[in-house]
């Protein structure tokens, strides 16, 4: 005997609450878009934090600067002949920044449906988590920016772009007030970005421990600090004439 | 203590809803919120008016029914505190306070402050249960746990279910609520032997109804249970492990 | 009280059987099992079981029945089923399980409970209690209580009021949470799986009896308001307790009597309505506005100390009355037991002190409860340790520091012992239908033990009636549901249809609210802590008055075809002022004092509950009044001799 043997008119009279969704969850899933954040944003403080040590070298000097940026070019050569490893290095930022573009918006595409009709009220607390896609987006037109003027020297550049010459081209640069001003105003951004970056990694890889969490806390504001005042250092440097070409 | 209450008015999840303002001339310090809407609906039913629907129980802070937004903040004020536990004297004579529904895209408004919570439970329909069946366990004192770990598990365990979590996420994410249960059931010695299975349906059945987190850290301040923020990585903690692991426990 | 009076009122009914084996009282549970029929796993989805209520007994009983393979319907007034008001227990579940050295076992477990409950509980249900109580524990933790454990990983336990031996195990102060919610996610394992069917938002309204069996019930949607039956081969109802019917009680808000009541109305037998749970320690209302009371655990007496100001009216600050204007009054009562004597005894005493006029606080209906020299004592850090959850809910509560400030304290109704009767099987007067949980009685008699409601919750679902209601059920094999279109069903609709319309269309000028605390008043007054048999007919006539008068005045807001609180409350009223003549009526017709139910007239030289073994060693087992006949209008008492014979007769002493 099965249930056919019972008698039942309507199969289910009083609404059932609702099961499970049967259908699938959105595509790409969440948690998969927040760990490809996580990783494709680690590599870019990585990244950050290199280029800082190399931007610092602009206090040496320019042989010393210059020396640099073609030790760049070369590096691991022979293994890797030419600017092979250079070109390796940058496919993989393009991929990693068109991932971590892709899933940012896409998660605050996410965000947003979640949300509903009624905006939160404006929250001071953990500013940063609030912005991070604006920030996101101005520091990606900064990127756009920054590669035109001083990697590819078109559109933007300062007049006299030297491929060979990456202090002058540097000095020049930031000796116009608007880009210094634009630059300066992005690295404040950039430090608001990776401060709620770097601990939101720790979340997004599934950091629980309390002492990891706490540590990973006070370092993401410490990187950021460091990174921000660093960085702002050398449009001010330039503008107050600190640091000049010859 | 005088104080204007605008209150969230909505017949019914189709119509549109809208603001009323309410006068309190005799509200008392040590009411609570709830006890406060309590006195508007007595003054609105005296005068032949339709009482404010709102959904409270226990009133002691355990049962998670009540939920109402305070000048934009879950339950109230006080951080981590219920609605029930809530009180006037957080106001000023002559305050207007605002009172509307949870707001989430999660969360379906019924009737005025009363919203539909059920998608928590279809996280945990998805998963978040232990397939013992009544009779079957093995003798609980032949499974040592430690003592330490029977109290984390009760620090994500003590979730009331409230959907504060969810309200109070600008993303109208469940990562806090998701997350306690993951972690308290990831402690327990007959919970751990799904693990991995139960991460990846609980999961994706939350994203299903609720948004992604950002990290924001509003849910923890909102807890009444004062659920900590790690459980919102754990979330993804256990989602990855299952990934790596590829095994049900 | 004269004969006369009393038989004016109700009439004396039949001796009924509960069913008991006829064996030892150790041995019935077995025996009973041995003997029960069984359904054959492929047989069982062509069973459907109406379960009502998703606290510990119902989401037990439902999942437990779920998991054998019955067709389970589930119905709950809640949004989700972990809301019930289970989930709001403090202190800890019992369980005999026997492990330490203090000489603990099933027995005693046994003696604890018939004792505590004053002799007036059913000895082998006592048995069943503690002998499926064992693996409760194991059951429990198994699917997620994170229940306390000490540092060598195993099971906490804690002693609990009225026993001297160690069996309460505990999950900090939120044991009714984490059983709640442990049981309510087994439940929605079960709802994933397909077997059991959560109807959330749904109140039963009323009972479909067919042939003298239960065989549906019927439910209003409250969102939609949509008014609809269910029929099944059986029904239980795990409803809960009637303690709101004091209107502020330590109960949730939503708690209330209607499932029961309407399933009295038709046939089920009303056990010992009067046996009511008066705990000492709950927060008294501060204001008119304080919606309910709320209870604080009764552990704060082992260092706390009651007390009460010598002078009546005395409103002056607590720190700045002088030790010798203070009246410790358990202390110097009870030299012995002191500020520890049971639930019952402090909440009399308690409760005599402010109706003589020595209440404290802004309404003077508190007594103090002072740390002060337990601070001064055990110091800061130690009371801190062994109270800080306790004093921090206080304070959100009150907003004063118990630190520096006396606790006020005061009595209030929290649990009913009484409730519908059942026999062994959990079955009630009418076949097919079944109880769990407190909406119930059998275990706990006059007076219930600290942490054995959320053992009988959970044994009722999970170990008992997973096995009785297939007994029942066996006997219907291949046998259809009640088609909704049967007039025992449409009857049913219209009545519970026409008694919404009646309550909506009222022209009243009063809210359901204003009705419920006048009858609260009522109760509080004649039928709490003490009750005067000269003063119970009396409070009769005022029930019934009230009645009329909520029938004329009583005012609905709003339509019954969408969610409508007030018409909610309302429905719930309109039961309780029935129930609670009922309630007045068994504490008139039973001549004894019992456990909580103390009679002014039946009174021990010390003051304590004195009862009548020769007249009373039984169970009221009240029926519904007859409409037509010589006795119509009248409630008929009818009654289930107790037998004692492993815990034998015996008076309480507590000096």
């Amino acid at each position: 005997m099965s249930s056919e043997t019972t008698y039942r008119p309507d199969a289910d009279p009083i609404p059932s609450a609702a099961r499970p969704a049967a259908t699938p969850a959105p595509f790409p899933p969440t948690w998969a878009l927040k760990v490809t954040m996580a990783v494709t944003g680690s590599i870019f403080v990585a990244f950050i934090l290199f280029h800082l040590a190399g931007n610092l070298k602009v206090y040496i000097g320019a042989e010393d600067f210059n020396h640099y940026a073609e030790w760049l070019r070369h590096l691991l050569n022979p293994l890797i002949p030419g600017s092979g490893f250079l070109w390796a290095f940058r496919a993989v930022m393009a991929i990693s920044l068109v991932l971590h573009v892709y899933s940012g918006i896409t998660l605050w595409v996410r965000a947003r449906r979640a949300r509903g009709a009624h905006a939160r009220r404006f929250l001071v607390r953990r500013l940063g988590s609030r912005t991070m896609i604006w920030t996101g987006l101005i520091v990606l037109c900064f990127i756009v920016f920054h590669i035109l003027d001083l990697t590819v020297g078109k559109i933007v550049a300062a007049p006299g772009f030297a491929p060979d010459d990456a202090y002058s081209n540097l000095i020049h640069s930031f000796e116009r007030p608007a880009v210094a001003l634009f630059y300066g105003l992005t690295m404040a951004l950039i430090a608001v970005h990776i401060s709620h970056g770097i601990w939101s990694v720790v979340n997004d890889l599934g950091g629980t421990g309390t002492r990891l969490r706490a540590v990973v806390f006070a370092l993401a504001g410490a990187i950021a600090v460091v990174v921000a005042v660093a960085n702002l250092s050398i449009p001010i440097a330039v503008q107050l004439g600190f640091l000049t070409v010859g | 203590m005088r104080l204007i209450l605008e209150v969230w008015r909505q017949a019914s999840p189709q119509a549109q809803g809208h603001f009323e303002p309410y006068e309190i001339a005799d509200a008392r310090e040590e009411m609570s919120l709830l006890e406060l809407l309590d006195r508007l609906n007595h003054q609105l039913i005296e005068a032949n008016q339709d009482p404010v629907a709102f959904e409270s129980d226990c009133r002691e802070g355990i049962c998670g029914t009540c939920g109402i937004d305070v000048n934009g903040t879950p339950h109230g004020p006080e951080d981590n505190v219920p609605a029930c536990g809530q009180h006037v004297r957080s106001f000023h004579d002559g305050d207007t306070v605002r009172i509307e529904p949870f707001r989430a895209a999660g969360f379906t408004i019924i009737r005025d402050l009363i919203v539909d919570r059920t998608g928590l439970d279809r996280i945990i329909q998805a998963g978040g249960t232990v397939a013992v069946d009544a009779g079957t366990a093995m003798d609980a004192d032949s499974v040592l746990v430690t003592h330490e770990q029977s109290e984390q598990a009760l620090d994500f365990a003590a979730c009331i279910g409230c959907g504060a979590c969810v309200s109070a996420c600008p993303n109208g994410a469940a990562y806090l609520f998701t997350g306690a249960k993951l972690k308290h059931l990831s402690l327990m010695p007959h919970g751990r032997m799904e693990r991995g299975k139960r991460a990846v349906s609980m999961v994706a059945q939350m994203e299903h109804e609720f948004g992604p987190c950002s990290q924001i850290g509003e849910c923890a301040l909102a807890c009444p249970a004062g659920v900590p923020l790690s459980a919102i990585a754990t979330v993804n903690a256990e989602r990855l492990r299952a990934m790596l692991r590829h095994r049900d426990n | 009280m004269a004969e006369t009076d009393i038989d004016a009122l109700r009439v004396v009914g039949r001796e009924i059987d509960g069913h008991v084996p006829d064996v030892a009282p150790a041995l019935a549970w077995e025996d009973r099992l041995l003997h029960y029929n069984l359904v054959n796993p492929s047989n069982r989805r062509g069973f459907t079981i109406i379960v009502v209520g998703t606290g510990l007994a119902g989401a037990a009983a439902a999942a437990a029945l779920g998991e054998l393979g019955y067709n389970v319907e589930v119905f709950t007034y809640h949004d989700m089923p972990r809301r019930a008001h289970s989930v709001a227990a403090q202190g800890g579940v019992n369980s005999p399980r026997s492990r330490k050295v203090d000489n603990d076992s099933i027995e005693r477990f046994v003696k604890d409970t018939i004792k505590g409950g004053d002799f007036r509980g059913r000895e082998a249900d006592a048995f069943r209690l503690g002998q499926e109580g064992v693996r409760v524990i194991d059951h429990m933790q198994a699917i997620g209580a994170p229940f306390a454990r000490e540092y060598g990983g195993q099971l906490a336990t804690r002693s609990f009021g009225g026993v001297q031996v160690s069996r309460t195990y505990y999950t900090r102060g939120q044991t009714g949470q984490q059983l709640e919610i442990a049981s309510a996610h087994a439940l929605s394992r079960q709802v994933a799986a397909g077997t059991c069917h959560l109807h959330a938002r749904q109140e039963m309204l009323d009972l479909i009896v067919k042939d003298g069996r239960a065989c549906g019930i019927v439910v209003r949607d409250l969102v939609s308001g949509a008014v609809r039956a269910m029929t099944a081969h059986a029904v239980i109802l795990a409803t809960g307790g009637y303690g709101n019917i004091y209107y502020k009680a330590t109960l949730a808000k939503n708690s209330n009597a209607t499932a029961i009541w309407r399933a009295h109305k038709r046939g089920a037998y009303f056990a010992n309505p009067a046996f009511v749970q008066i705990h000492p320690t709950a927060l008294p209302l501060m204001s008119q506005w304080q919606s309910k009371k709320i209870l604080m655990s009764e552990s704060l007496r082992n260092d706390g100390r009651i007390w009460a100001p010598k002078a009546k009216g005395d409103t002056r600050d607590p720190n700045a009355i002088p030790e010798d204007e203070r009246d410790y009054f358990l202390e110097r009562r009870y030299p012995a037991f002191g500020n520890l004597v049971p639930r019952d005894v402090a909440s009399r005493n308690i409760r005599e002190r402010i109706d003589a006029g020595y209440g404290v606080g802004p309404l003077a209906n508190a007594v103090y409860l002072d740390f002060r020299d337990a601070i001064g004592r055990l110091g800061r850090s130690v009371v801190r340790e062994r109270y800080s959850n306790l004093f921090d809910m206080y304070t959100e509560q009150t907003g004063e520091d118990p630190f520096t400030t006396p606790m006020r304290i005061a009595p209030s109704v929290h649990f009913t012992m009484g409730g519908l009767w059942s026999d062994f099987d959990m079955m009630t007067s009418i076949p097919g239908l079944f109880v769990g949980g407190e909406c119930g009685w059998s275990y706990h008699g006059a007076n219930r033990l600290g942490a054995n409601s959320l053992l009988s919750g959970c044994v009722d679902g999970w170990f008992t009636l997973p096995y009785s209601v297939p007994n029942y059920l066996a006997g219907y094999l291949g046998e259809p549901v009640l088609p909704l279109d049967d007039p025992a069903v449409t009857e049913t609709l219209a009545e519970v249809e026409a008694r919404t319309q009646r309550l909506t269309a009222n022209k009243g000028i009063h809210g359901p609210d204003y009705f419920a605390e006048r009858l609260g008043g009522i109760l509080d007054v004649y039928a709490s802590v003490s009750r005067n048999p000269a003063d119970l007919p009396g409070a009769i006539r005022e029930i019934r008055a009230l009645r009329d008068q909520f029938w004329r005045e009583v005012k609905v807001i709003g339509t019954a075809d969408r969610l409508n609180q007030e018409l909610e409350t309302a429905g719930r009223v309109a039961d309780y002022l029935e129930l609670a003549e009922l309630l007045v009526l068994d504490a008139l017709d039973r001549d004894e004092s019992a456990g909580a139910h103390f009679r002014t007239d039946h009174v021990t030289p010390d003051g304590e509950a004195m009862r009548d073994d020769d007249h009373w060693t039984f169970v009221s087992a009240w029926q519904a009044p007859p409409t037509t006949g010589p006795g119509a209008g009248k409630p008929i008492r009818n009654y289930e001799p107790l037998v004692f014979t492993a815990v034998p007769l015996q008076q309480r002493n507590y000096k």
